[in-house]
């Protein structure tokens, strides 16, 4: 009898050690391109093609709506059914547009494959296409129908859609870890405009991307290394600690310097995560920074995040702090006193249309923080008067508002 | 979410199950209650994915149990010991900061209770849930960093122990600790040594 119970006992602890752990796909054609001998989309015709398409077949995968908008050379495509979206490179030949990328849900691992072609007519934009399940051959008939174009307002409205550590959550899902220079392309294909990255400070003063107060396997992986973060130097760090997704930590300056160079991001919020005193540092590489945006006559804004009194009042002793751009999170007062240019409450405090409208009389801009709620990403863009959403889903956010 | 599951499961349901899984010491005649305290050392061969620079994943450990004996066949005491995990160390590293000395060790306080259950004559299992210590020290590149957490962990066991006298057991002992931070685990064997500190 006891034999029995401890052999079930040990089949049981067995069968629950096996590894449990969510596989994520990275899908990945297996025939060839269909974008092989098309060329670059004329400019004119991008922006003709974008804007609200109707979901005529598909079984509902992708929704009712999507929304088509160019980021950075690639095609995205975003709809509100849990989070989907596509990233798509297109190429044209003979008057046919061609697309291929993946599709993909932001709120879970369902992945896929798709092609799309158009044939762009004088009355209408129709895109046929097929699409499939990881990495399945794409096999079931998908059509959106052009309903509308992106509304005036959308066109003229300066919107800030901002990406939470460097991208949001879709990091999980697109094999780029969190605050690492690799999930920064993603953020502009998720249709964000500008990124918030989480700021610590080495024991020699170097500024870099990190969340967490220690090294840990939520946001590392395979590091012989242990600890507080901020009590090794950044050669320690960069030598021996590897992110999520087997990248390097970066640098606060190479991370400025990337998305300068290497994205067309316009904002960046600073998020001080560190116990130390940053302030001086990360003021001097955002000067820095900016001075060369400036010169490249590059349109970059870079803020620091003043997240707390202890934040605020190490702020308010730098040198010319007022001319120092930085966004406050703390009340209107605060927000005045650090003449910071942006105030930045927390989403459930509501939609505060007439705190939004004094701060919008001084002349500042007003952002909240974090929202991924689908209904109350609606609503803020829809009835608010905010400037600019912090989210961890960006794909929703952009659906929202270019839905307009 | 799973894992959290696999973890709770664990943690909580396989000690239940050995709990059942105890009857009456009373029909095996043996008398009484024993408090013994039962000292192991060994080697361990520590399981983690780290691959990178050659990392030692053998090392010596040393544990101690006391163990409370009542007349049944399950078991109940308190184990700790200590058990270095892995070291790392190398001369000439290089680097892209250039060569360097590099002193990397981690090792566990385990802090556990402990349930063990006889299955035959000599046999025992053991089942642990609690947590450990872990002590990490790195030193390279001119700066030592030396720190300590806390971690949840669990073992399972398996043991051989042969009566040399009244007091004295002397055997063998097969474990598996698992430390939930880090994701790795430990393998111990190690030589079992049991004084009967108590009998009533």
């Amino acid at each position: 009898m006891i034999k029995n119970k401890l052999l079930i006992s040990f089949l049981i602890l067995i069968i629950f050690a096996c590894d449990f752990e969510v596989d994520i796909v990275d899908p990945q054609f297996s025939d060839e391109s269909i974008l092989i001998g098309t060329s670059e989309i004329p400019k004119e015709t991008k922006s003709e093609i974008e804007g609200v398409y109707s979901v005529i077949s598909a079984d509902k995968k992708f929704g009712d709506e999507l929304v088509l908008k160019w980021n950075n050379g690639k095609l995205s495509v975003f709809g509100s059914k849990l989070g989907v979206y596509f990233i798509l490179d297109g190429g044209i030949k003979d008057s046919t547009l061609f697309f291929e990328g993946i599709w993909r849900y932001a709120l879970n691992t369902e992945t896929g494959l798709i092609r799309i072609q158009s044939t762009i007519t004088s009355n209408s934009i129709k895109l046929n296409g097929l699409y499939g399940d990881e990495n399945d051959s794409p096999d079931t008939e998908l059509e959106l129908t052009f309903e509308r174009p992106f509304s005036e307002h959308v066109l003229e409205n300066d919107y800030f859609i901002i990406a939470h550590r460097g991208g949001g959550r879709n990091s999980d899902y697109v094999g780029a870890s969190e605050n690492s220079l690799e999930i920064l392309p993603f953020a502009e294909l998720f249709g964000a405009n500008g990124v918030e990255i989480d700021i610590k400070l080495s024991k020699d003063n170097i500024p870099f991307l990190y969340h967490d107060e220690t090294i840990n396997l939520r946001v590392t992986s395979d590091s012989p290394i242990w600890g507080d973060i901020e009590d090794f130097t950044f050669k320690q760090l960069s030598e021996f600690v590897i992110l999520k997704n087997g990248e390097r930590i970066p640098t606060l300056e190479e991370t400025l310097n990337f998305i300068l160079d290497e994205t067309e991001l316009k904002f960046v919020w600073l998020d001080m995560k560190s116990e130390k005193n940053t302030m001086p540092a990360v003021i001097s590489i955002q000067q820095e920074i900016l001075n060369k945006a400036n010169d490249l006559g590059r349109d970059l804004e870079i803020f620091i995040g003043l997240p707390s009194e202890e934040k605020r009042d190490i702020f308010l002793e730098q040198n010319d702090f007022e001319n120092i751009t930085s966004l406050c999170e703390l009340s209107i007062e605060d927000t005045r006193k650090t003449n910071s240019k942006i105030w930045a409450p927390r989403w459930t405090l509501g939609t505060q249309s007439n705190l939004v409208d004094i701060i919008h009389s001084e002349d500042r801009r007003a952002f909240t923080w974090t929202l991924d709620q689908a209904d109350a990403i609606s609503e803020f863009i829809n009835v608010s008067k905010f400037d600019g959403i912090l989210t961890n889903y960006p794909t929703i956010v952009s659906y929202y508002y270019y839905a307009q | 979410m799973l894992n959290k599951l696999k973890k709770t499961f664990l943690l909580i349901i396989v000690p239940i199950i050995f709990l059942f899984n105890s009857e009456c010491r009373g029909q095996v005649n043996e008398p009484l209650y024993n408090v013994c305290l039962e000292l192991g050392s060994g080697l361990t061969r520590y399981v983690t994915s780290i691959t990178r620079l050659g990392v030692n994943k053998y090392s010596f450990n040393a544990t101690a149990r006391i163990m409370w004996q009542p007349e049944h066949l399950l078991s109940v005491g308190f184990e700790t010991g200590y058990m270095p995990l892995y070291s790392i160390q190398v001369d000439d590293y290089q680097s892209a900061f250039g060569t360097a000395e590099v002193d990397l060790s981690l090792s566990a306080i385990p802090i556990m209770m402990t349930f063990g259950m006889k299955v035959y004559e000599n046999v025992k299992v053991y089942g642990g849930v609690g947590g450990a210590i872990l002590n990490s020290s790195a030193d390279f590149f001119e700066n030592k960093v030396i720190s300590s957490s806390w971690t949840n962990a669990y073992a399972l066991g398996i043991s051989y122990n042969y009566k040399l006298n009244k007091k004295i057991n002397l055997g063998g002992e097969f474990k598996w600790y698992n430390f939930s931070k880090i994701e790795d685990s430990a393998l111990l064997l190690q030589i079992i040594f049991t004084y009967n500190l108590v009998t009533y």
